[in-house]
């Protein structure tokens, strides 16, 4: 269980300042803080806290992975710490596959837990009471049980538009030529019965 | 009726004399006119031009006719407070057991509209059903068509965000269509096919429908009362209507609407129709007989316009479709602008002359026939008065042009027996078309005025006088125009255009739309103002007689923009003309969707730059709403699977080159996708900042800094 995962801020030594490293560990910073208010932390000096300790770890696995970015990294670290977090708030139930942590924001989400509780994202030394219970008791449900059954369109006798009117019709949609021809012929028939009436 | 007494309907074949009145005296009075025109057009013989304006009198005169005794009626009724059909009246006005209700679903189908509107309408009507103690007979579902990416995703959030605040999980549902085959019907048909065997009563509503949970409930019971009732339809009330254009089409509608109502109900009893929504169903018999076939097996075409023929499909299968003018309780919105109606026409104009495929169907009841019918010539009754109104010109042309004195004057045929003259009987056939007409719009007006309580409520006795001559003006103003939109629509339908289905627009934005107005009635303009010129040239005494048409078309810019205005709307409010009882004293549901629609327009909007991608946004960035959508989507993916290369390179270019880099299609394919979804929100995060568009990067950097999200968002 790793549901203690130490945040304080004793755990956290920063980096030593080095100016050629200047930009990757900017873009780091701002990506972790920009992923953190993606995760609705609201207080500034919480997220602070968090992205400096999020940086110590990302600085720590550094040697071991010199070719992935800083920010990537940091990213990694950031998710980490945030799925280990949530697999101790949502321990699996019996004979059932962990939660994932697209399943921990759910919960977090439809308990409005970033609104309900601002500060305990990420803060296993301050939750408030009934939070993991709260959690765990949440499950989206978009519909009640199927029932499925059968809507079938009946056949419908359509009389007389269905014989001439309706053939005809088919006909001009599969055939827009002879539809235009048609029209072209009502036009013609229409100018001879002006012709005509007029010099009637 | 006493407080709890309920009185049955009478037999339906009592209706049927209701309708061999109704209908005689239509034939009588449309038949008189037309001898009347034809004793004066047949003076020296019937020209060619003259047979042709008599044929298309006939049609014209008899909807004319049709709606001045259908008003007659109503009054009568309204009057005498006494109608045995009104379906209302049988049921007690005790209000039943919850326990003792069946379960009905309240089914809102949706396609790319106002989603705050939506959701707040429905939040009104669940804490209405909750503050009544009904909500637990009742599940609502929200069926979503839509196929614009931002809209889909703000209804996702919307719909947990309002299940949170309300308490509803497992109360209101959310269901989105992969493919939208069928437009509405085809929402409504799944939705009955996946849970159409739990409810035996199903409300439909439009996106802008409000329901009162007393009207929900008193619809149940009319069902439980009435077993061979299949659809009951209520008669939405128009609300909200900002524009002037909306003010005078909710006054016009609340003021004059009832004897049309109550008239139609004397005629068409259990034969009634059905508008698409704020109606009740019995969910069995419409499944078994009201699934809509192909229109034409060989051209792949459905219907458009559903509701007209489920409605004789019910009847066919021997249900009743009744229409409740009383029971209340029901609202929707009105399009805001003269374009925005015609745009809403345009859509209804198609769906009804498609119904001419079923005029001939075996099997309908002849009024459902009369209906279809009805709703053809609603719509080709426009170009027909067009063709009327240019075969008098040129009738009138040629005379001037032939130098012929006109005959009207000379004492043959009826009018010599009143020793009066053609030219005067014409006067006569011309002041009577005009008070039936305006009849029944009086008529309405006496009716309101004679009950100091509603007289009252529409802002007194002066106001509706003057909201009564305005709006009748206004209105033989805009006739001509929308008999040129109409007739425009006929032809293009006819010639085989398409009309696409857009959402209808339910509000009128902040401003006036000068491009769209000059663009639309240009051609008005024009067409008016050569006909009067026309006009004049033949005689100026046929120029005031067209006067009426080519004013209204010469005038179609400045009126339209005039009509669109929502600065006068409200000024108009301030001063109460046009004011309708539901404005003076509004009922709890409609003062709570407009308190939390006016708290909404004060939100701030994302920036431009960000808006047309918003949902995509917050699927990629936000890890909360990643994984709620995810779980939303029906095929989750396996461990280890990989999406398909055409997914993959639209998850490279949308990360590579922006949401804008996707058409609406391809953001939709990658939305629909879970796996997808899952894969873009890892790597927005993980990629280095060089690898993302500058659009992500911007976006990453403002997301959840500056603006409110496009929620609900009130009572947290």
């Amino acid at each position: 269980m790793h549901r203690n995962v130490d945040l304080s801020l004793d755990a956290i030594t920063l980096p030593s300042w080095n100016p050629d490293d200047a930009v990757a560990w900017d873009e780091a910073f701002g990506k972790v803080e920009n992923y953190l208010r993606a995760c609705r932390v609201a207080s500034r000096l919480h997220r602070a806290r968090l992205t400096a300790l999020i940086l110590q770890r990302a600085l720590e696995r550094r040697a071991a992975n010199s070719e992935v970015p800083l920010a990537t990294l940091a990213i990694d670290e950031a998710r980490d710490l945030i799925d280990r977090w949530m697999a101790g708030l949502l321990p699996p139930r019996e004979n059932e596959r962990p939660y994932t942590m697209a399943e921990g924001f759910l919960s977090l989400y439809l308990c409005d837990a970033p609104m309900r509780w601002p500060n305990a994202f990420l803060n296993p030394q301050q939750e408030p009471p009934g939070f993991a219970d709260t959690l765990h008791a949440r499950l989206v449900k978009t519909g009640p049980e199927l029932q499925v059954s059968s809507m079938v369109p009946r056949v419908m006798d359509r009389g007389l538009i269905q014989g001439w009117a309706g053939s005809a019709m088919d006909t001009f949609d599969r055939l827009p030529i002879l539809r235009t021809l048609f029209v072209w012929t009502l036009f013609a028939i229409l100018l001879i019965v002006l012709f005509w009436y007029t010099r009637r | 009726m006493t407080e709890s007494s309920s009185m049955p309907l009478p037999s339906l074949r009592r209706s049927g004399l209701r309708q061999a009145f109704f209908f005689t005296t239509v034939v009588v009075v449309t038949g008189v006119a037309t001898w009347v025109l034809a004793d004066i057009l047949w003076r020296g013989g019937l020209s060619g031009i003259e047979m042709a304006v008599l044929f298309f009198f006939v049609p014209l005169f008899g909807m004319v006719t049709l709606g001045f005794i259908q008003a007659i009626c109503g009054f009568f009724i309204l009057l005498l407070k006494k109608d045995p059909f009104s379906i209302s009246r049988t049921i007690p006005n005790t209000m039943p057991q919850p326990v003792d209700m069946p379960a009905t679903a309240i089914a809102i189908p949706i396609y790319n509209e106002d989603v705050s509107r939506v959701y707040e309408g429905l939040r009104t009507i669940y804490l209405d059903l909750v503050r009544s103690g009904y909500i637990s007979r009742f599940d609502i579902f929200i069926l979503s068509d839509s196929n614009n990416p931002n809209k889909w995703i703000e209804e996702e959030v919307a719909w947990i965000d309002l299940c949170k605040q309300v308490k509803g999980f497992g109360r209101i549902f959310y269901r989105k269509r992969r493919l939208g085959l069928n437009r509405k019907s085809g929402n409504i048909s799944d939705f009955l096919r996946r849970w159409g065997r739990k409810y035996r009563y199903m409300v439909v509503l439009d996106a802008d429908s409000l329901m009162e949970a007393n009207t929900l409930v008193k619809l149940v019971q009319l069902m439980e009362v009435n077993p061979q009732a299949g659809i009951i339809q209520t008669v939405p009330a128009p609300i909200q209507g900002r524009t002037f254009f909306a003010r005078l089409m909710q006054f016009a509608g609340t003021l004059y609407g009832p004897i049309f109502q109550a008239g139609l109900n004397y005629w068409q009893a259990g034969c009634g129709n059905f508008w698409g929504h704020n109606a009740i169903i019995r969910v069995a018999p419409f499944m078994e007989h009201c699934a809509l076939p192909m229109l034409t097996a060989g051209a792949n075409t459905r219907f458009m316009s559903h509701d007209y023929v489920e409605a004789a499909l019910m009847r066919r299968a021997n249900y009743e479709v009744w229409m409740d003018y009383e029971v209340g309780g029901s609202y929707e919105n009105l399009p805001p602008t003269p374009l925005d109606h015609a745009a809403r026409d345009r859509r209804w104009c198609r769906g009804n002359l498609q119904h001419a495929w079923l005029i001939t169907a075996k099997g309908l009841h002849p009024i459902n026939r009369l209906h279809l019918f009805l709703g053809i010539l609603s719509y080709v009754a426009s170009p027909l008065w067009l063709i009327f109104l240019v075969l008098g010109s040129i009738s009138a042309w040629m005379f001037w042009a032939g130098g012929t004195v006109l005959t009207f004057d000379s004492d043959v045929g009826f009018s010599s027996f009143l020793d009066i003259g053609g030219g005067r009987l014409a006067l006569m056939l011309f002041f009577v078309t005009l008070g039936m007409l305006t009849i029944p719009k009086v008529l309405a007006v006496l009716l309101v005025l004679k009950d100091p309580e509603r007289r009252e409520k529409f802002g007194g006795a002066w106001r509706i006088s003057l909201g009564f001559l305005i709006e009748h003006t206004l209105s033989a103003l805009m006739a001509p125009v929308q008999m040129m939109f109409n007739s425009r629509f006929v032809a293009e339908i006819l010639s085989g255009r398409d009309v696409p289905w857009n959402p209808q627009s339910r509000d009128a934005g902040t401003g006036i739309d000068w491009e769209a107005i000059i663009s639309s009635h240009m051609g008005h303009t024009v067409i008016g103002v050569t006909w009067a010129l026309i006009a004049f040239l033949i005689s100026p005494v046929f120029f005031w007689w067209l006067s009426p048409v080519t004013f209204g078309l010469i005038g179609s810019i400045p009126i339209s923009a005039l009509l669109s205005a929502q600065g006068l709307g409200k000024r108009l409010r301030q001063m109460r003309l046009f004011t309708i009882p539901i404005e003076s004293k509004a009922t709890a549901v409609v003062r709570h969707l407009d308190k939390n629609l006016r708290a909404i327009r004060h939100r701030i909007d994302p920036p431009e730059w960000l808006a047309p991608h918003y949902g995509i946004m917050q699927v990629v960035l936000d890890p909360y709403l990643n994984a709620a959508h995810s779980s939303l989507l029906r095929h989750k993916p396996k461990a280890g699977q990989r999406v398909s290369r055409d997914l993959h390179e639209l998850q490279v270019n949308l990360l590579a080159k922006g949401p804008m880099a996707l058409n609406r299609r391809e953001q939709m394919a990658v939305l629909m996708n879970a796996k997808a979804v899952a894969d873009l929100h890892d790597h927005v995060w993980r990629m280095p900042e060089s690898s993302l568009s500058p659009w992500w990067r911007l976006a990453m950097r403002y997301y959840n800094t500056l603006t409110d999200r496009p929620q609900t968002a009130l009572y947290r």
